[in-house]
């Protein structure tokens, strides 16, 4: 995120012909900060279609990442009747930590991301994160997107037309959930959920999910229908045909032969043929159990006894967009006595940064200690948690270990085994000694072995794994693993995903989540089961169905109360829930299956493209390649036309920028030469510290309304100024960093009306600390709080005609008072004092409404603004269909308050051409319109007022677009 | 000079830079306009399109020339009359070629995308296009005019002459016969669902062939639209079919050649590669094997009679292109922008050569050299060197 502030904010200082003189003035930025911990040396594999990119502690996965790419092309090129004519470059990573430190996009890349393809340099972006399947899956999703946007292209450019549509997401990720594999557990659950609530988005409007899970997962739904309906070929038809119409429904109206809405009809009625004979026997988790919380996101449960006898559940979970860890009383019946309270927040500060909510489970000791994950800096720690002190207890660090996953407690309390990834991008079992210190791993192979939980006797533990045969089709089966001897054996097998066993009080019986995959390949629910592991090992095991629910049960936990607390996913939401009655439902079951233990075949093993195939990895140089060749023209009122060109460079992994930037203002010929402005600007970003550097000339008419010099009605002069600058950026952590930056330049300023010709060498240094934690939304902040507070000096080291010095302290926090209605407030103060210091600027509908754009102006200034935000139609497109095509994502209110002062040399010394010297404000109200999710029209009204607001000044209007502060 | 004079000279600078920018936007070939003998005035070489030539063009070629043709091409391969080339791009222009120099004659647009090929009949040309609110146009190519044009519906494949009947099938699945001189309908099959995408086909006795996107396989009497015979298969035709000696070669998209009994409909033998996802190209037929590649990048020859498989040679990228026979030699173009000829008795690779792109249309055979179409826009023309096989 941070390269392309900095890339705008010197694209923009250079395009609005300011000098890189004065540190800091405009256009600062906040944001979080995306921190490349790992200094990783990159290496590269080169297969038959392929530059594979990958660092050598995950060698091993790049090979078989490879094979996989190689294998899906074989696949791909008769899918789309296609070859590629240019080498995919594919970026490995061995886990999502790793992930989330490239520099291939500047965003952040949340949990849950699986891996992109970005269009720029046709880069696919992919972590391994221990599950090979899944790491298969995804390099089969991503170039089926390399696939479809080069055959889209080639469709276009074969016209002559320009590359200038793309598809609607809904079908770009659908195809390539579709043609990534079967149909996995996760998609039925949500097209299983979304009927039996009747919540499915119809075709017409799932724009409205753009971008969402769900819309994957429908996306991939009407990819089926349309090939089972119309054949395979249709969806590549689709693609081909691309160039008929820049709406994608014209184009399938074209090709499918029918219209739209009767194409959205028959998907549905195709889903409910599928789907609806199931539904007669099935349960409704919110009439078969009782909720423990149901607001939001919440999910992993863990139980609690305390010493008194009062029951707690905790969880993590999302209610108002940050993820917390909560705590939640519950009575006899399991009802809550109190609302969730938050124990922990999460995603505000460094030590709580994610908490992987999907990923990881809560343990909980007998002795009331509670283990969680979170990142923290560059790796996961485990947190204990005392809950009857309530109080953080300890934070174990592990350094060979990248992520770590559920940690489960051993019955004394003492030690805590958990799913762990280290550089090499496997997933294994460690268990740590707390008192020792000891770090133990038991197993160590490519398997992914997940959600382990330590037996009441404490000489098992049971965990899930792929580690067989139907592994190599994704299946997850139950195992335990005997801690005497280090033997794992099966408790289940066959084409099944089992997840997240919980031991019953006795440890006789463990209760798990499976979905079982019929002959048709298609998944049942994932449902609560039980198996009972009392006796030794035999030649089958009977599971024993709990539930029957549509949507998905995860993380059951068994209490000491013959229940089960567990996640369900109903309603498209995920929510705790309690489950009585166990024994019962045991010996009732819903469905009982035998499990042969004698059928447990080798498990997988894939094949590498390797150093026997011909390959070699080799070390990666850096080169540049063209991101960016954009010439500019503009008309500017005071300036004139100006034009200019600006060409951008970065190497393959994002991690070094090269910016040319060529501007001129010239009114005529003559001027040509003196108004020439260039700039050369290179980052690097593949460090923690980032840092850039450059060279500029700016030459030429400029207007600038902070140059104390300069006529304060009509500030326009001469000045030539060149020189050099550096800036070096140093994350502390993802919300907090500090900057510094330098200059050194030669200035020569005309002012012709005030006879002013100066000459300075200027030397300009600043430092910030900037802050960031708030939570961003539609229309900008809604919660959270961000602050810079800067320092700089500006001397001339030569003629000392210049030497000032400047502070500033900006600071803005959102109160969420309740859901959407937040209360944003802002403050401000600035000072510029010495020789020729430079005025601070505000007014504007960005900042002090009522006044013209930067017309009040003062060596020193204050600034406060309040506004209470609140919805007035949220996302209306999907009650109001008809709103959709115009993108209308929200209306929203504010009434806002604002004041401000600024001043010179004596604080109530009034200057009315510059507005100084006197308190002046707005009070109004407005409302934002949201389009297309990044337009945001504002419109405010108000009184404006002057003199402390003693005097009522005028009634104004404003209209304009871009973000709230 | 005067205003006068800087207005007149502004004009004819105008004029001239209109003229030569837009070029001749007809196509007008000398009269008279014939096939002459070895043209293929048919792309694919006939009406069956088994794109055999028994001209012995062996490698090394090299390229004579290279013509832009502004757009790209669809499946279907140029056509050639009087010694000249014409083609219709994807941009819906049909261009004109003189191949003795590679020489533009002209250009007719018609302004939407032309996937099939351009059907020539004497001065007549033919011109179907994939959109628009008309599709089916007839062209003088000797006055350089349009001649009439007719709604039709959107056209995928290559129409088919067959006597004075134009018979043109569209993506939405109908199937019409225009009298030629005048375009009126003289009969028209209700769509059944599927598209047709899969280039027409003819035999000698009057007969068109229609595979469609379901897998229909249909013969229908080109002079009154009546159906002689129908199958269908497994699996859907996207590709042309090919006809030869009462044999119907029928490629498939999902791994599965199908020969039938032209006259009757009866299939004769299949090889089902076990892959639903490999597309075979369109067949070739040349004595007593036929030849076909596939997207998986292998050329295959079996017996014409049997279906038997005789040699599969394994190539760098996927084939789409229908394979060319001439003499002794296959040609392919591949995904991967590469000619290459193989030994037409065993497979064995021979020679190839590096295109401007990739060749996904029909080749074609011409005075003893070879048209190619590439990507993005080139149209090759390629002439044996003379000097012996070269092993490249």
């Amino acid at each position: 995120m941070r390269r392309t502030r900095i890339g705008l904010v010197f694209f923009a200082t250079l395009i609005a012909a300011l000098p890189h003189v004065a540190t800091a003035q405009y256009g600062y930025h906040f944001g979080r900060n995306k921190i490349q911990y790992d200094d990783f040396d990159w290496r590269v594999l080169k297969t038959e279609h392929f530059d594979i990119y990958y660092y050598p502690e995950m060698a091993d996965l790049a090979q078989q990442g490879a094979h996989f790419a190689e294998e899906v092309y074989a696949e791909l090129q008769n899918r789309f009747a296609f070859a590629l004519n240019n080498r995919v470059p594919l970026i490995f990573y061995s886990s999502n930590l790793h992930f989330k430190q490239t520099n291939v996009t500047p965003g952040f890349i949340p949990d849950g991301v699986g891996g992109f393809f970005e269009f720029l340099k046709g880069r696919v972006v992919i972590p391994a994160n221990g599950n090979i399947q899944r790491f298969r899956r995804v390099i089969r999703h991503e170039l089926v997107h390399v696939f479809t946007y080069n055959r889209l292209s080639r469709a276009l450019r074969d016209r002559r037309m320009p590359v200038d549509r793309m598809f609607p997401l809904w079908f770009t990720e659908g195809l390539a959930e579709y043609w990534s594999g079967g149909q996995d557990h996760q998609h039925e659950m949500v097209i299983r959920d979304a009927l039996a609530s009747n919540r499915l988005v119809p075709m017409e409007s799932i724009e409205a999910i753009s971008g969402t899970f769900v819309m994957y997962k429908q996306g991939e739904s009407i990819c089926r229908y349309i090939a089972e309906t119309w054949g395979e070929e249709k969806l590549l038809q689709l693609i081909d045909s691309s160039w008929k119409h820049r709406d994608f429904r014209v184009v399938i109206e074209s090709e499918l032969g029918m219209e739209f809405g009767e194409v959205a009809a028959g998907w549905e009625t195709w889903l409910r043929a599928r789907y609806y004979p199931d539904f007669d026997s099935l349960q409704v988790p919110s009439l078969e159990t009782d909720a423990i919380s149901a607001g939001g996101f919440s999910a992993k449960p863990a139980f609690y006894r305390f010493a008194d006898g009062r029951r707690a559940v905790f969880f993590v979970g999302n209610r108002d967009g940050f993820s917390n860890l909560f705590q939640v009383e519950v009575d006899s019946t399991y009802r809550p006595v109190s609302r969730a309270r938050i124990l922990l927040e999460g995603e505000r500060n460094d030590r709580y940064e994610a908490f992987h909510l999907f990923e990881s489970r809560i343990s909980v000791s007998r002795d009331g200690r509670l283990a969680f994950v979170t990142k923290y800096g560059a790796q996961d720690v485990v947190h204990v948690y005392d809950i009857e002190a309530d109080r953080p207890e300890a934070v174990l660090r592990f350094d060979r270990l990248v992520a770590v996953y559920s940690p489960s407690w051993s019955p004394d309390g003492r030690r805590l085994v958990f799913t762990a990834i280290d550089a090499s991008g496997y997933s294994d079992l460690f268990t740590y000694d707390l008192d020792s210190a000891e770090l133990y791993p038991l197993t160590h192979d490519a398997y992914d072995d997940q959600d382990p939980a330590w037996s009441p006797d404490g000489r098992r533990i049971s965990f899930v794994s792929d580690r067989t045969a139907d592994g190599a089709n994704g299946a997850y089966n139950l195992f335990l693993y005997a801690l005497d001897d280090g033997t794992i054996t099966h408790v289940t097998t066959g084409d099944r995903m089992d997840f997240a066993p919980s031991w019953s009080p006795d440890g006789n019986r463990i209760l798990f989540t499976s979905a079982i995959r019929d002959s048709t390949g298609t998944f049942a629910a994932q449902d609560l089961w039980e198996v009972d592991v009392a006796g030794p090992p035999g030649l089958t095991n009977t599971l024993r169905r709990l539930s029957r629910f549509p949507g998905a049960t995860y993380d059951p936990v068994w209490t000491d109360d013959d229940r089960a607390v567990f996640t369900a996913f109903e309603g498209m939401s995920f929510s705790i829930r309690s489950l009585d009655s166990l024994s019962r439902r045991v010996e009732q079951p819903l469905e009982s299956r035998t499990v042969d233990l004698t059928r447990v075949s080798s498990p997988w093993e894939w094949p590498r493209r390797s150093a026997g195939d011909g390959l070699k990895g080799t070390p990666y140089t850096r080169r540049f390649q063209l991101d960016l060749a954009q010439g500019l023209v503009s008309q500017n009122p005071v300036i004139g036309t100006t034009g200019g060109a600006v060409i951008g460079f970065s190497d393959m992994l994002g991690d070094d920028y090269l910016y040319l930037t060529l501007f001129n203002s010239a009114e005529t010929q003559r001027e040509l030469l003196r108004s020439l402005s260039f700039q050369a600007v290179r980052y690097h970003m593949g460090r923690r510290t980032n840092f850039g550097y450059g060279i500029f000339r700016y030459g030429g008419l400029r207007y600038d309304i902070t140059d104390p010099d300069a006529p304060a009605g009509f500030p326009r002069f001469y000045e030539d100024v060149y020189g050099g600058f550096g800036v070096i950026s140093h994350p502390i952590s993802k919300f907090r960093r500090v900057e510094l930056e330098t200059s050194l330049s030669w200035s020569s300023k005309e002012i012709s009306s005030r006879n002013i010709d100066r000459d300075a060498l200027l030397l300009s240094n600043s430092v910030s600390l900037v802050h960031d934690n708030a939570l961003y939304w539609y229309n900008g902040p809604i919660a959270g709080w961000r602050s810079r507070l800067l320092a700089a000096y500006t001397t001339d080291i030569r003629y000392s005609n210049v030497s000032y010095f400047s502070l500033m302290a900006d600071a803005r926090h959102y109160l969420r008072i309740a859901g959407p209605i937040t209360l944003a407030s802002w403050g401000l103060v600035r000072m510029n004092h010495g020789r020729e210091a430079r005025l601070w600027v505000t007014g504007g509908s960005w900042d002090l409404r009522g006044f013209r754009l930067f017309s009040v102006r003062g060596q020193k200034m204050w600034f406060t603004s309040h506004e209470l935000r609140f919805p007035i139609l949220e996302n209306p497109s999907v009650a109001f269909p008809i709103l959709a095509p115009f993108g209308v994502v929200n209306l929203r209110g504010a009434l806002f308050f604002d004041a401000a002062h600024a001043w010179n040399d004596e604080y109530d010394d009034q200057r009315k051409e510059i507005n100084s010297g006197e308190t002046v404000g707005a009070v109004g109200y407005g409302v934002r319109l949201n389009l297309f999710g990044g337009l945001i029209l504002r419109w405010d009204r108000g009184w404006r007022f002057r003199d402390g607001f003693t005097r009522h000044d005028k009634w104004f209007k404003q209209f304009f677009f871009g973000w709230d502060f | 000079m005067g205003l006068l004079g800087r207005l007149t000279r502004g004009i004819l600078v105008l004029v001239l830079t209109a003229t030569v920018g837009t070029g001749c936007q007809v196509v007008r070939l000398p009269v008279p306009i014939r096939a002459l003998p070895g043209e293929w005035s048919i792309a694919g070489s006939n009406a069956g399109r088994n794109s055999f030539s028994p001209s012995d063009i062996a490698p090394p070629l090299q390229a004579e020339w290279n013509y832009g043709a502004i757009a790209a091409f669809g499946p279907s391969g140029p056509v050639v009359v009087s010694g000249h080339l014409l083609v219709g791009n994807r941009k819906g222009e049909v261009h004109a070629v003189r191949i003795q120099d590679g020489r533009k004659i002209g250009v007719a647009n018609f302004r939407q995308p032309i996937e099939g090929n351009v059907v020539i009949s004497g001065d007549r040309m033919f011109v179907t296009t994939a959109w628009g609110p008309k599709t089916v146009h007839a062209y003088d190519i000797g006055r350089g005019e349009k001649r009439w044009s007719v709604k039709g519906g959107p056209v995928d494949s290559s129409p088919v002459l067959v006597g004075s009947i134009l018979v043109v099938a569209t993506s939405d699945g109908s199937i019409t016969g225009y009298e030629s001189g005048s375009g009126a309908v003289v009969w028209a099959l209700e769509r059944e669902g599927a598209g047709i995408t899969a280039s027409l086909i003819a035999d000698a006795s009057g007969h068109v062939y229609v595979g469609d996107e379901s897998g229909l396989v249909r013969s229908i009497r080109s002079s009154d639209g009546r159906e002689a015979w129908r199958l269908r298969l497994a699996a859907p035709v996207y590709e042309a079919m090919t006809w030869m000696d009462d044999e119907l070669y029928v490629p498939t998209t999902r791994g599965l050649l199908v020969r039938l009994d032209a006259r009757t409909g009866i299939k004769t033998w299949s090889v089902d590669l076990g892959a639903p996802t490999i597309r075979f190209t369109p067949v070739t037929v040349a004595a007593d094997q036929v030849y076909v590649g596939t997207t998986d990048g292998r050329v295959r020859a079996f017996g014409r009679v049997d279906g038997a498989r005789i040699w599969e040679t394994e190539l760098d990228d996927g084939v789409s292109a229908q394979p060319l026979v001439t003499g002794d030699h296959l040609w392919v173009g591949t995904f991967g922008r590469d000619l290459v000829a193989l030994d037409r008795a065993t497979g064995a690779r021979q020679w190839s050569i590096e295109l401007p792109g990739r060749t996904k249309s029909t080749l074609t055979v011409h005075d003893g050299g070879i048209l190619v179409l590439a990507e993005p826009r080139n149209v090759l023309y390629f002439k044996p060197t003379g000097k012996g096989n070269a092993d490249h």
